[in-house]
């Protein structure tokens, strides 16, 4: 019997452990018609939750985007990184904005290496977590968002 | 004078090429529509999964 290609592929290492909520990964999301491609780099995301397949095991992640465009017009409740050092500490180079409302252009993805793939200096997607008083902010403002995408 | 590696803002961790893109804003409706072919395809809503970590679900 002949298994479909989903179950004979070669799992990255990485992709048994779920992110921990609240980490940076790079990973690819949606992007400009006319086609339904995919980036071809993929861009920082921010994991807001995780959940797991009783059956297959399969770990999700919902993931807000995060963009180098527009700053200055983010909403109030988007998460915007351009401090240098902090930057650093979360290995971004470019300030970036993270797009948490509305809550409904998150987006729920398995964490494998067809949605999540390393930048080239590291061997897995995740690159940083967020610091703990960010956390806090990041938690408060989703859990009274109306409109995400649930498990 | 020597060529230098492009590094961290304030360390000397060099970034990938990666970091330097632009990372464009995706239109809402190409989201939604995504959201919706994966929900389909892995049954994703349906309360099948079983949470991990959901600051949502508090």
């Amino acid at each position: 019997m002949t298994r479909p290609p989903s179950e004979c592929r070669i799992k990255a290492p990485w992709e048994s452990t779920a992110p921990r909520t609240y980490s940076i990964v790079t990973g690819f999301f949606p992007e400009t018609a006319p086609r339904d491609t995919w980036a071809t780099n993929p861009r920082p995301l921010l994991v807001l939750g995780t959940a797991r397949h009783p059956d297959t095991g399969l770990i999700f992640c919902r993931v807000a985007y995060g963009t180098t465009q527009h700053l200055q017009r983010a909403h109030a409740d988007d998460l915007v990184i351009g401090n240098m050092s902090l930057l650093d500490q979360l290995r971004l180079k470019r300030p970036t904005r993270f797009v948490l409302n509305p809550g409904r252009q998150m987006v729920i993805m398995p964490w494998t290496a067809e949605y999540f793939r390393p930048w080239s200096d590291s061997t897995t997607p995740i690159r940083s977590i967020l610091p703990e008083d960010m956390q806090r902010h990041v938690g408060a403002t989703i859990a009274r968002l109306p409109d995400l995408p649930r498990f | 004078m020597t060529l230098r590696k492009p590094v961290g803002h304030n360390n000397n961790r060099p970034f990938p090429p990666e970091a330097d893109e632009d990372f464009a804003i995706v239109e809402e409706q190409k989201i939604v529509a995504w959201q919706q072919k994966l929900a389909e395809k892995y049954g994703l809503g349906t309360g099948k999964l079983v949470l991990i970590d959901d600051p949502a679900a508090v």
